[in-house]
């Protein structure tokens, strides 16, 4: 079999597992949108900002695990990629406020990944409030998988393209997931330094319906060294994400909710490691930032 | 390694990754929209007032979407709207369809300290019955219709049009998604 029909096999089947994901996933949209229409827009901020923090970490993962591009030459290979980012205890509880004049002002609930929702009891009366909504999902990892294509290289650059969509399938929404970005050999022009480094910018976006808008965008450099079928990468990378959720209350009395959060993973630094046999490759990495994140993937071409 | 294996081992593995993770039946609080009337002070030379108002329950949130399973009272406050009548003081009650009224709060001061509403959480003015939020609490979760009547006395007569007292209780369901 040629390698074009195998790398198109691969990404037929690769297409499929991403598919089966993202309708799990769009699934899971559609019991958020359920809980989160119990907020009001100020009130869900807490709830949802740990999503927003993991997954935009997650979108700005695993785009590179080798900074070796040629200067003309011909790549193509297409890669499975899973991101995983770690829900710490910090991201389980967050700072509420009660309705004045509850004596104290604020008090500790549940996001998303929490438990219980707290409740808060006033000093002086013993009357209680409490949280919003349960914590809803209980997960020590976020995960997300993404199919990737890179192709190059001309003048020492690559293209990097991520894409998947699954259609509106009864009650779950359309989800879809793209994401380009480019990397360019610096070694081309410091020949003489003695591993292979390169730099990337790369833009990627995830949609559930109407419901939520992640976007996330990276600028980093990064270095790789083949020790013949072993490979040492590594990088350092600003990033930003952003969460933008809308979506109606069942409260009428609260307003429609139309808010961005920001991502908290603000800079990573990314050290992996990867085997390379012919044109299949297998690699992983950890990525260490304000949060703690990490991928893996399996690759076909070269 | 072929790459359907690999697809394979992807998809089974998945499973058992973080998907099958979300939380059964959580509890959701409700803020219902306030039970909130307003009691006037009829114009002229009386110095007492009185009257009521009717609320059921299911009329203050998406009752078709929930199951409650519990209450609770998070504020009440008493205000009073239009001209200075003196020292102001009243009982509020609540009872629920068939019931007798069960005392909710007492209140008394002057007619001005009410002109911000003050609320039961931190007022000096205001003293509560608990078993009148109990009361209050169960015709909630039960769905009754809740009864909220009023006696009270004000002393500056006569009385000039637009005098009122405002009542307004806050209160949280919890509870699940049908």
């Amino acid at each position: 079999m040629t390698t074009l029909r195998r790398i198109l096999r691969f990404r037929v089947i690769s297409a499929c597992v991403c598919a089966l994901l993202s309708l799990a996933a769009a699934g899971y949209a559609q019991s958020l949108q359920s809980t989160l229409q119990q907020f009001a827009g100020d009130a869900v901020k807490g709830y949802i900002q740990p999503a927003g923090d993991l997954f935009g970490a997650n979108m700005n993962a695993g785009m590179f695990h080798d900074a070796e591009i040629s200067k003309m030459g011909f790549h193509l290979s297409f890669d499975l990629i899973g991101m995983a980012s770690m829900v710490g205890d910090a991201q389980k509880t967050y700072t509420a406020n009660v309705p004045v004049p509850f004596n104290p002002p604020t008090y500790q609930t549940a996001t998303i990944f929490g438990g219980k929702a707290g409740i808060a009891t006033d000093a002086g009366t013993g009357f209680t409030y409490h949280g919003t909504v349960d914590g809803m999902v209980d997960t020590k990892v976020v995960p997300l998988a993404a199919p990737q294509l890179t192709i190059g290289d001309v003048y020492g650059t690559r293209a990097i393209i991520r894409f998947i969509a699954t259609p509106e399938v009864s009650n779950f929404p359309k989800a879809t997931l793209w994401g380009i970005g480019l990397q360019h050999s610096i070694s081309q022009y410091v020949p003489a330094i003695p591993f292979n480094v390169a730099a990337h910018v790369f833009y990627n976006k995830f949609t559930f319906g109407s419901l939520i808008d992640f976007t996330g965008t990276s600028i980093g450099v990064e270095a790789s060294k083949s020790f013949s079928i072993l490979r040492v990468y590594g990088g350092l990378a600003w990033e930003k994400s952003t969460m933008k959720l809308t979506y109606t209350p069942d409260n009428v009395a609260f307003a429609p909710v139309d808010i961005t959060l920001d991502g908290a993973n603000n800079f990573r630094a990314t050290i992996g490691l990867g085997l390379h046999i012919v044109f299949f490759s297998i690699f992983a990495d950890a990525n260490f930032g304000s949060i703690t994140n990490f991928s893996a993937g399996i690759g076909f071409g070269g | 390694m072929k790459p359907r294996m690999l697809a394979f081992l992807v998809v089974a593995v998945l499973p058992l990754m973080a998907f099958d993770c979300i939380t059964d039946s959580f509890t959701i609080a409700l803020n219902l929209k306030p039970f909130t009337g307003t009691f006037r002070i009829n114009q002229g030379s009386n110095t007492t007032y009185g009257g009521s108002f009717t609320i059921k329950p299911d009329t203050l949130y998406d009752a078709g979407s929930y199951v409650l399973d519990g209450a609770s009272v998070y504020d009440i406050r008493v205000g009073t709207s239009g001209p200075d009548l003196g020292q102001v003081a009243g009982n509020i009650y609540v009872n629920s369809t068939g019931g007798s009224p069960i005392l909710l709060m007492h209140y008394a001061g002057k007619w001005t300290d009410f002109s911000t509403p003050q609320s039961l959480l931190n007022s000096p003015f205001i003293t509560r019955n608990s078993a009148g939020i109990n009361l209050l609490i169960q015709s909630v979760v039960g769905n009754q219709s809740i009864t909220f009547s009023i006696l009270g006395t004000e002393t500056l007569t006569p009385v000039p049009v637009g005098c009122s007292i405002v009542s307004t209780a806050y209160v949280q369901a919890y509870g699940h998604k049908k």
